[in-house]
């Protein structure tokens, strides 16, 4: 038996039926084809999953679709505007906050959860906010600076382009 | 001496625009036609002959 769903996925307003024991994770990456979403492990431990779930972190494969029923998602792929990298997304670039990328869009969105809630963190913070995404690549450092980065290209309102220069402000 | 190109530079790595816009192409983000799935099926026997597989639910669904 399958149900009917309306799941707002960066924006747009997706109307699906779906099996009641569908994941969300599943949804966005079969149903709607979002594969920037990942699936690490599919038992809550690594991250990799995690999305925005009306503006808070959440592991989607901690979900069913039908909990987001009537609800707004966002993922990595909602991030850039019109092709541009958002903040953080440019301060993992510049900080080398990501090797393989495996684990980076739940990083991404975790970072975001953070920034809401807290523009400036301190690097205590960022390890708390971080602590349910697992990497296996960078040894966590150059993310904290990456997010540490993201906050002071969002405070400072207009993000310099990554492409010009990569910060040096003396937090290495 | 004239300022080097790279050396002693910050050099921003070309694949990761790509990675952080969740673009990346993980093995399961790939589906091919015509994928086949394959289960393992122990013998529950430590000793036993196998007379016949019933296979026929599988190669249905
Ligand atoms: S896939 Fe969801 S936490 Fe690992
Ligand atoms: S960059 Fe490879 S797991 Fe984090």
């Amino acid at each position: 038996m399958k149900v009917p769903v309306e799941i707002t996925v960066n924006g747009t307003r997706h109307r699906s039926e779906v099996e009641p024991r569908l994941l969300l994770v599943h949804y966005l990456r079969d149903v709607l084809d979002l594969t920037g979403t990942h699936v690490g492990c599919e038992t809550g431990l690594c991250g990799a999953c995690t999305i925005l779930l009306d503006g808070e972190a959440v592991k989607s494969c901690m979900m069913l679709a039908v909990q987001a029923n009537v609800r707004a998602v966002e993922t990595v792929e909602g991030l850039s505007v019109e092709g541009e990298l958002d903040a953080v997304q440019r301060g993992f670039w510049e900080e080398h906050g990501l090797q393989c990328g495996f684990c980076t869009p739940g990083m991404l969105l975790s970072a975001h959860d953070l920034l809401r809630r807290s523009p400036q963190p301190t690097e205590e913070e960022i390890q708390r906010a971080i602590h349910g995404n697992l990497c296996r690549c960078t040894g966590y450092q150059t993310i904290v600076k990456a997010i540490q980065n993201a906050g002071d290209k969002m405070r400072a309102g207009k993000p310099s382009a990554a492409s010009s220069s990569p910060s040096t402000r003396g937090r290495r | 001496m004239a300022q080097a190109k790279y050396i002693g530079q910050k050099v921003l790595r070309k694949e990761d625009p790509r990675l952080l816009a969740g673009k990346g192409a993980y093995v399961d983000d790939v589906h091919l036609p015509h994928t086949a799935h394959m289960a393992l099926l122990r013998s529950p026997h430590a000793h036993a002959r196998i007379l016949s597989i019933e296979t026929g639910a599988a190669a249905s669904a």
